[in-house]
């Protein structure tokens, strides 16, 4: 059987971080698509099948990220497709973002990822979550399927 | 705290009409309970046992008015907390109250009528609703009140003298305690009436006075309160957002740099690929190395300087000479882009007392935006002239400028405007903090500005001698 070719959007800024990431998540997950900003994810949404978009929290402002996701999840738009939340802030540096995105409301994300792991791995459990299907079940929020 | 959506603003006082108002309802309507079972208690015991009330039966039809108009207050309060939380609500909460209030007062009057007017040591009573409005109505509302309270009082005792309409007199009979001879009989003397009525009016407007001014001061407190509150708020909010971006600025190009060195080294594509895409990975990490080193050098600066440890290397220094050394220094760099530099600086201006460091600091920064900012073939200005004791050092370019938006943000940590991010993928954001906290420390000023018809002009007022108290 041939293996499904997921399209995936990586929303985030930073052009070296995707262009180092993307070969990796291109050859677990198939198409990936790069969006610099919000405006710009929200025109590659409305014009074709993603399956999940990775979101980088820090874009223009330090919240963009979240904030954009809450807006998005809030006006009903693309509600099936899963937010997974890619950041660098870490409870380290005395943020603990992990928590919070665990609060009702905060962050109506599918799930949470570390941008220091490893791409590769980041594809791993992205395809096994994009397999098992249950976001499909749970269009509105449901929090945390993976942590790496 | 209470909630912010509907509220009776009174001369500085924002009531707020909410579930904290009708909390004060109830709380009105169970201190009516007590009033309405004791005024039965003493009733039945002074009117029925020992006779002392000549009109048993009129004070407790009274009593009972207390109970119903009570009940029908709290099945009025109960349908209002049920309603939804808007201005209707609080209107029909504020009506209410006053309606309340109103009838307290008369039945407090038409009790003290039947129980012995100015002989009646109850009449202080209305004291307690004149400051309970103190504490709940508007000043004016308030002051209305007292003045009715007063009105009413006068109207029992002057109306039971003059016996004004059918208004008689029902004394209090104390031959139960008192022998027949030494009956308290005052309620016809003028003397008396009147010294009461003064006593009362004096003891109400008092009372009323210090209630209003312990709400003032209840009013203040809560202010500051809110104040302090709002300013934590907003600095745990501001400590967050640099946490978030120091975290995402200090990570990101690690994880970046990683990334490139792990597909350099097990690349998941085919061989052909392979050399191309390793160079352009060794290219992206080697530049975000770069980006990360001047990240760490910027925050070091910036610590170094908060520090206050530059300020205590201060020495007369050469303006002229450190402006020109500056600029020499950046000369291969704009030269490189085919900038132009123009130097236009006051022959003996002589020397600014302050730190050589921060001084250097402040030239650089200032000369490296411009530099960075401004498109091949543009101009960079350095001025410099003393006016009075001050020494006015200005950078002026054509470059690509900031917008009216952005200018009030330029000096905020990791601020980037978006002309600045769109021209160049490179800058930490933190030029302009540290200049402005490098000059902050010598004891000057700075200023940001649009040049005409583009560009950016960055001036810098430095005191000559040191500042006092620094």
């Amino acid at each position: 059987m041939a293996r499904r070719q997921w399209q995936i959007l990586i929303v985030d800024n930073d052009a070296d971080y995707v262009a180092s990431s993307k070969p990796f998540l291109e050859a677990k997950l198939g198409r990936v698509l790069w969006a610099k900003s919000e405006q710009q994810a929200e025109r590659i949404l409305a014009k074709g099948e993603i399956d999940l978009i990775l979101l980088e929290v820090v874009l223009t402002e330090p919240d963009s990220g979240l904030r954009w996701c809450r807006e998005l999840k809030a006006s009903g738009r693309f509600d099936t497709v899963p937010i997974f939340i890619l950041t660098s802030v870490d409870e380290r540096f005395g943020l603990d973002l992990k928590s919070k995105l665990n609060e009702v409301g905060y962050c109506p994300a599918q799930g949470f990822l570390d941008k220091s792991t490893q791409p590769a791995e980041i594809a791993i459990h992205l395809e096994k979550f994009l397999r098992s299907g249950r976001w499909r079940f749970r269009k509105k929020a449901s929090y945390r399927y993976l942590r790496c | 705290m209470a909630t912010k959506e509907s509220s009776i603003t009174n001369q500085g006082r924002d009531y707020t009409v909410s579930t904290d108002f009708l909390q004060r309802l109830r709380w009105y309507i169970r201190l009516r309970w007590i009033a309405a079972a004791a005024i039965f208690v003493v009733v039945l015991i002074c009117g029925f046992f020992l006779q002392v009330i000549t009109q048993p039966w009129a004070s407790l039809a009274v009593a009972v008015f207390v109970f119903l108009f009570n009940l029908i207050c709290l099945l009025t309060t109960r349908s209002l907390e049920k309603k939804r939380e808007d201005r209707s609500r609080g209107r029909w909460a504020s009506v209410l109250l006053h309606i309340q209030t109103v009838v307290d007062l008369v039945t407090i009057a038409a009790l003290i009528h039947l129980n012995g007017g100015v002989e009646n040591p109850f009449a202080v009573f209305f004291i307690f609703h004149v400051i309970l409005t103190g504490f709940l109505l508007e000043e004016k509302t308030s002051m209305a009140y007292a003045v009715l309270a007063v009105a009413l009082y006068a109207a029992v005792v002057w109306g039971e003298f003059f016996h004004l309409g059918s208004l008689q007199h029902n004394p209090i009979d104390f031959g139960y305690f008192v022998p027949a001879a030494q009956k308290l009989i005052v309620w016809d003397n003028p003397l008396y009436v009147f010294a009461a009525s003064v006593a009362f009016t004096l003891a109400i407007f008092v009372s009323n006075y210090m209630a209003r001014w312990a709400a003032r001061m209840l009013h203040r407190r809560e202010q500051q309160l809110e104040k302090a509150y709002g300013e934590l708020t907003a600095a745990e909010q501001a400590r967050t957002e640099y946490i978030m971006r120091l975290t995402h600025e200090l990570r990101s190009p690690l994880a970046t740099i990683r990334n490139c060195l792990s597909l350099t080294l097990e690349p998941p594509v085919g061989a052909a690929e392979q050399q191309q895409q390793q160079n352009q990975m060794l290219r992206r990490a080697h530049k975000r190395t770069d980006d990360l080193l001047a990240l760490v050098n910027d925050l070091l600066d910036l610590a170094r300087i908060q520090s206050g440890k530059c300020n205590t290397e201060a020495e007369h220094v050469d303006v002229v000479e450190l402006i020109n050394e500056t600029c020499s220094f950046f000369k291969p760099r704009i030269d490189s882009q085919k900038q132009k530099m123009i130097t236009n600086v006051q022959r003996d201006l002589g020397t600014i007392y302050a730190s050589r460091e921060l001084l250097t600091q402040m030239i650089t920064n200032l000369l490296s935006n411009a530099h960075k900012y401004t498109p091949q073939g543009g101009t960079i200005e350095v001025c410099c002239h003393r006016k009075g004791q001050q020494i006015i050092i200005q950078v002026k370019d054509d470059g690509i400028g900031i917008s009216e938006q952005e200018l009030p943000r330029i000096f905020d940590d990791f601020f980037r405007g978006k002309n600045a991010s769109q021209m160049s993928t490179t800058g930490t954001g933190l030029g302009m903090c540290i200049v402005r906290r490098a000059v902050e420390q010598c004891g000057g000023t700075i200023e940001v500005s649009r040049n005409v018809p583009q560009g950016t002009i960055v001036t810098l007022l430095l005191p000559i001698e040191k500042p006092k108290g620094s």
